[in-house]
């Protein structure tokens, strides 16, 4: 059972998925299902004994490529519409215990190009609107399954909170002629209090209007719309800042650093080239090493975010760390 | 830099759903090999 719901108070859809209660909660390791299928083992979701890096769609996805009807009859104020798009796993390594700031740069490098690909290939397809790929790290944000892996959400529209974004840069670009994106970048390394790591083609920062105390943000140097355009030079560059930023957030208290990881950039609905800028965004729900943050009152009744911290200090706090090297 | 060719082999679960196992093949750094022997190539450009 899946639909879209429309919120007319918000003006957003809502995904109803009730079949996801079925989801694989906390395998034992030894039932883990994403890892290889071992020989005499019990059948994963990987038919091999060995893999380097596989994608595959869902099985408890929130949207499919041929929804099912809508489960209750729509109204003129509360439209519903079939949950239409595609959900897949990324499993970034066949290691059950791997740590990705353990891994060698060559394994980024891969997981950036099956990101490509998969923009590319869901991108393509004309009921998809946005390919949101992110992560979910820790329990603390709610991740089931221990294995490394990410997932990719295939909207059949351009999700609220992305829309948000990419109208302010469009109204920004109609006003000034600009970038919404590259000013802030402009801003931030004219300033350059908040800045934690950079190379030729990417930037890492926590922004000025961080929202969670080690919020972190990667833009592209150059404005660029999307992975699509990356060559190999920007594939190796964001590898490269990508590992070292999670390299920090894993060795700031020697534990692995829970987040939820965004990649923002381009909707593939033919629009926003000049306004839409790629980056990464990280929420680590931690704001000190044994105390996490709760989206209360404020934030979750009201919208507005209350942190109680400094961005330049929790910068550089950041900068400051040694990326993990073992 | 390190070179990888990507190569895809997609493949249909019992189920219906698809999987694609990404496989990579290290490739010769061409662009380290060309800067080091620059020197002895400046003439060819
Ligand atoms: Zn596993
Ligand atoms: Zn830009
Ligand atoms: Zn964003």
């Amino acid at each position: 059972m899946s639909e879209l719901r429309w919120d007319p108070i918000n003006k957003e859809w809502v995904i109803t998925a009730t079949h996801r209660q079925e989801r694989t909660y906390k395998p034992p390791k030894d039932y883990c299902p994403l890892c290889p299928t071992r020989e005499g083992g019990f059948p994963t979701e990987v038919p091999a004994e060995d893999y380097d890096l596989v994608v595959f769609q869902n099985r408890f996805p929130s949207l499919q490529p041929i929804a099912p009807e809508p489960a209750v009859p729509g109204s003129d104020l509360y439209p519903v519409a079939g949950a239409e798009g595609i959900c897949e796993v990324v499993l970034f390594t066949a290691k059950h215990d791997g740590i990705m700031s353990k891994e060698p740069l060559s394994r980024f490098i891969k997981l950036i190009k099956v990101w490509k690909d998969r923009y590319e290939e869901l991108g393509a397809k004309d009921f998809i609107d946005y390919v949101f790929i992110f992560e979910n790290r820790g329990e603390e944000v709610g991740v089931t399954l221990q294995h490394p892996h990410g997932q990719i959400y295939a909207y059949p529209f351009i999700p609220p909170k992305i829309k948000k974004e990419l109208d302010s840069s469009r109204e920004y670009l109609e006003e000034t002629g600009k970038c919404l994106f590259c000013s802030v970048l402009e801003e931030e390394c004219r300033d350059g209090r908040r800045i934690v790591a950079s190379n030729d083609s990417f930037t890492a920062f926590v922004p000025f209007f961080a929202r969670y105390p080690y919020e972190e943000h990667i833009y592209s140097n150059e404005h660029l719309p999307s992975l699509k355009v990356f060559g190999e030079k920007e594939i190796e560059d964001l590898a490269f800042i990508l590992r070292t930023i999670i390299q920090k957030y894993d060795n700031l208290f020697g534990f692995v650093f829970p987040y939820i990881m965004a990649i923002h950039q381009q909707p593939t609905d033919g629009s926003g080239e000049d306004y839409s800028h790629f980056h990464i965004e990280f929420y680590p729900p931690y704001r000190t090493e044994n105390k996490l943050k709760y989206l209360a009152g404020s934030e979750a009744g009201a919208g507005t975010f209350i942190v109680d911290a400094l961005a330049e200090e929790k910068a550089a706090e950041l900068r400051e760390t040694e990326p993990v090297t073992e | 830099m390190v070179l990888v060719e990507m190569v895809k082999r997609e493949i249909m679960k019992e189920d219906g759903r698809y999987l694609i196992f990404y496989e990579f093949k290290e490739k010769v750094d061409l662009k380290a090999k060309e800067s080091q022997g620059k020197e002895n190539n400046s003439n060819n450009k």
